[in-house]
């Protein structure tokens, strides 16, 4: 029995050497990755302008021109469109007809720059109109289709 | 290789099917409020006259008698405009040494039609009509001028 134990330790000893002189001294680095998730929802916004102004005397030959700017800023990249109401009427007021455009500077308008981009309207209003006034000089203060909306669809 | 090939292709499918699920939904979208500004017009309002004909009285008989001409022109003015009135710088004088005199012009006039949208309307058109007379009975001057020259003045 004595001797059996003694075996035993014997075979121990061995196996606890071995395992220390085997496991070699070494670091180890664990690396993992993420992504960084990010949601832009595009947005654009635009100024208001100031009014559109014109100044025409009766039968006047040469027609007149006006303009107003105004800025849309959108989302770097992103499509978008101008547009205008009653871009081609006659004021109720003062009976002229004229018409208004869109127009843009910008070298790349309709797409969003991430900055605000030129634009302005224009209106021509043409020559050799009567009108409709009852004194020397009438304004379109009464007019019902003067008041015009932008809208940038995005 | 039939194997690679397969992979190849279940990856392919994978990845086209991640493309499209991350493309995000397209919708147009206004802005809202959206912006407002107004047309101002400020309209001087006005008259404009055609050219008038010459009031030519033509053949007056020496102390023949008495001799009526008009000459007719329009005036067209902005629609609404009180109707303009007239004046000549004199309202008599001698050709070929006959006396005439003018006397007021009257008018009929067409009102204007309203504006339609995105064409304007017309103006209120008035047709003038010039009247002078030479009396009968004068003797005349076959060496005085035959022409002479007046004035209107059309004041709106």
């Amino acid at each position: 029995m004595n001797s059996l134990h003694m075996k035993k330790l014997a075979v121990s000893t061995i196996a606890a050497v071995t395992l220390i002189a085997a496991a070699p001294a070494q670091s180890a680095t664990v690396m993992s990755s993420f992504n960084v998730d990010i949601t832009l929802t595009s947005l654009c916004s635009v100024s208001t302008p100031a009014p559109l102004t014109f100044a025409y005397t009766a039968f006047q030959v040469a027609a007149v021109n006006s303009t107003t700017p105004f800025v849309v800023t959108c989302v770097g990249g992103l499509p978008y469109t101008v547009t205008l109401t009653g871009a081609n009427v006659t004021d109720t007021a003062v009976g002229l007809a004229y018409s208004l455009a869109v127009a843009s500077t910008d070298p790349t308008p309709g797409v969003g720059t991430g900055a605000a981009q030129a634009y302005s309207i224009n209106g021509t209003m043409a020559g050799g109109q009567a009108g409709t006034c009852s004194l020397a000089s009438c304004n379109n203060a009464a007019s019902t289709n003067s008041l015009k909306t932008i809208t940038v669809t995005y | 290789m039939r194997n690679f090939q397969m992979k190849k292709l279940a990856t392919a499918v994978i990845v086209v099917s991640a493309l499209f699920s991350s493309i995000p939904t397209a919708q147009a979208v206004n802005i809202t409020p959206s912006p407002t500004f107004n047309v101002t017009a400020t309209l001087t309002a006005a008259c404009t006259a055609g050219l008038i004909p010459d009031l030519a009285f033509g053949n007056y008989v020496a102390f023949g008698g008495a001799l009526t001409k008009t000459s007719i022109f329009t005036v067209s003015c902005t629609k609404g405009l009180a109707a303009p009135t007239y004046a000549y710088d004199v309202n008599n004088g001698v050709v070929a040494g006959l006396n005439y005199t003018l006397t007021a012009p009257t008018q009929t006039v067409v009102l204007g039609t309203a504006a339609t949208p995105g064409v304007g309307g017309t103006p209120d058109v008035y047709t003038v009509t010039i009247q002078g007379d030479i009396a009968g009975g004068q003797a005349g001057d076959s060496t005085a001028p035959t022409l002479d020259i007046r004035t209107l003045t059309v004041t709106y």
